[in-house]
């Protein structure tokens, strides 16, 4: 094929003007005499080169400007605190109305200790009406529910399904709010990002068991301590906080020790510690009422932990006789006062009957309710028995000790609606399960 | 004082009067590439009258005066690539090239020669005319100008190779735009 006029292999080679190509005939006809005198002369050049402004630059200048404004408008949404992060804790009570017996009362919250709503931790305390002592004596039941980051009506709502699924018929619950603690902040989403990334609290103090509503708990503590500096200025307004927070039991001591603290709270999940200003100069018996005024306030928010008891929850708070109780210990040995009430809610109590016939199997009663609540873990039982008196008659009860000999989150279900409750903590159970 | 004052006029004047010297040398095959980018004559005044004035400016660093030529055209079509492309609607040429009256009036490529032939030839350059830059200018500075494939790579900043290849495609469309009457056998 040719174009005009050469072959295409030797297309570039230098154009032999005269040729039969069109561009050569043209070139020809060109009158180059005429072009040059239709041309500025030099002078003229000079002298607009000398007079004229610059030529408006139209390639670069507009995009260069917009892609800088864009790039400072990106680095400024990354890395300013325009991010609102609201944290809180609530602690609301349930009441009822109707009176409960207290077989019903223990039924009931050992059903939504379960199905522990997540961010959520439940306490619960039973009023008896009269002398009656048995389980079918009324009272009333009150439940103490704090929730870490839930808004009053997310809590009421996974409350009131909780009662309606696992209560008996016609419980109409009652809230009230007796505490909100509040806080907001402004981060920068990079600065968000950096926290996410930074070990958690729980990763230093050693947390047992790392659950979600110990977790969330770690997390406000300075929600706590600003709770904490409000009620301690209740008895004495002159003592300001200066420090506090949850600490492992080593920690502690150091920081009794080094003078970090003043005085240190047997808390959940970890131990507290507090710092006071004025402390050493106050007298003992205002030094005593402020421990207590700070344990009160943990103990209001489900925090506390009672040396003295190694159970938690209704199933003890409510002065239920139980044959069987339970301690659930970390592989540190520690006990686990979270665990412990889960578990303790989960073990099936023998009859009376079946405790006088004789020794029942406590450590197989108590491994299948830690089976039900961490199905996949390692743990071992061992059963201390003792007698107690019993309505005049001596009986055998027992103390189970659960060995654990892996970490625990038991996780928890969060207003999932009606019967979904237990299938949903199985399946978080299966999962931390897995995650082991 | 006076006479270190009168020393650098006096440079500056000698270096100024080197520099017309060699822009009357350039001036004329620079106004016709002024011509080739822009189209239009106003705005081919614009561009060769900046490149001067920018060109003033720079003469210092210029260290081999003999390549005076190439480093001025070289400075031209920088300046028609930044400040002229973004302006195509009214400075490339290649939009006159579909306009037929406006690309008449322009007049930019006067003829003498028979009539018969003039036709032909008009036809031809508003063909290359309608082409876009980048295969004009190599097809029109080869062919038109007479420059090697060498000296247009100089002024475009390409190598040889590039200019070689761009002048095969330019020849390419340009057949395309004329159609086959234009092709003619060996």
């Amino acid at each position: 094929m040719m174009l005009l006029g050469k072959d295409l292999k030797d297309i570039h080679e230098e154009d032999v003007y005269g040729g039969p190509d069109p561009l050569a005939n043209a070139r020809k006809d060109l009158d180059f005499a005429a072009m040059a005198s239709a041309a500025p002369s030099v002078k003229s050049i000079l002298f607009k080169a000398q007079t004229m402004g610059p030529l408006p630059r139209t390639k670069p200048g507009g995009k260069t400007v917009g892609g800088v404004v864009a790039g400072v408008l990106a680095l400024a949404l990354i890395f300013l605190p325009w991010l609102q992060i609201h944290s809180s804790v609530m602690a609301l009570q349930m009441g009822f109305e109707k009176e409960l017996t207290r077989r019903q009362a223990n039924e009931l919250f050992s059903a939504m200790l379960r199905n522990e709503p997540r961010n959520t931790i439940l306490s619960a305390g039973f009023t008896q009406i009269g002398q009656a002592d048995a389980e079918g004596g009324l009272g009333h039941l009150r439940i103490y529910a704090t929730g870490f980051d839930l808004s009053r009506q997310r809590m009421e709502e996974s409350l009131r399904k909780l009662v309606i699924v696992h209560g008996s018929g016609g419980l109409e619950p009652m809230f009230s709010q007796s505490g909100l603690l509040e806080s907001s902040s402004r981060v920068s989403p990079a600065g968000l990002l950096l926290a996410r990334l930074r070990p958690q609290p729980d990763a230093y103090i050693g947390l047992q068991p790392q659950s979600s509503p110990a977790l969330a708990a770690t997390r406000h503590s300075r929600q706590l301590a600003s709770g904490l500096a409000e009620a301690l200025s209740t008895p004495l307004r002159s003592v300001q906080v200066l420090d506090s927070g949850f600490v492992s039991p080593v920690e502690a001591q150091e920081a009794l020790e080094s003078g970090k603290a003043n005085f240190v709270l047997p808390a959940w999940p970890s131990d507290y510690y507090v710092k006071l200003q004025p402390y050493a100069d106050l007298t003992a018996a205002e030094q005593e009422a402020m421990r207590k005024e700070a344990g009160g306030y943990l103990d209001s928010l489900g925090l506390f932990r009672n040396p003295d008891t190694t159970n938690t929850g209704l199933v003890q708070a409510a002065g239920v006789w139980l044959p069987v109780t339970v301690t659930v210990r970390d592989r540190s040995g520690n006990p686990d006062a979270y665990l412990s009430s889960r578990v303790q809610a989960l073990v099936q109590q023998p009859s009376l009957e079946k405790l006088l016939a004789g020794p029942i199997d406590a450590e197989s009663l108590v491994g299948s309710a830690v089976e039900q609540l961490l199905p996949r873990s390692q743990h071992r039982e061992v059963a201390g028995d003792e007698y107690a008196w019993v309505e005049g008659r001596r009986v055998h009860v027992y103390n189970v000790q659960v060995y654990l000999q892996t970490g625990a989150d038991t996780g928890t279900s969060s207003g999932k609606a009606g019967g979904m409750f237990d299938e949903a903590q199985k399946r978080l159970d299966q999962a931390a399960a897995t995650e082991w | 004082m006076i006479a270190l004052a009168l020393t650098r006029s006096d440079s500056v004047a000698a270096r100024n009067e080197a520099f017309v010297a060699h822009y009357e040398e350039v001036h004329q095959q620079a106004w016709r590439l002024a011509l080739y980018l822009c189209g239009r004559r106003e705005d081919a005044e614009d561009l060769l009258a900046e490149s001067v004035a920018r060109a003033i400016k720079a003469y210092d660093k210029l260290k081999d005066p003999t390549r005076f030529h190439w480093w001025f055209m070289r400075l031209m079509r920088n300046l028609h690539i930044d400040h002229c492309r973004g302006r195509k609607r009214q400075l490339d040429v290649a939009d006159y090239g579909g306009d037929g009256m406006l690309w008449e009036r322009l007049e930019r490529y006067p003829m003498h020669g028979n009539p018969g032939r003039k036709l032909e030839s008009r036809q031809v350059f508003r063909a290359l005319d309608s082409l876009p830059e980048q295969l004009r200018l190599p097809l029109a500075l080869t062919a038109l100008e007479g420059y090697s494939l060498e000296e247009v790579a100089q002024i475009m900043g390409l190598t040889a190779g590039a200019v070689k290849v761009r002048v095969h495609r330019a020849r390419k469309k340009l057949l395309e735009i004329l159609g086959p009457e234009f092709e003619v056998q060996q």
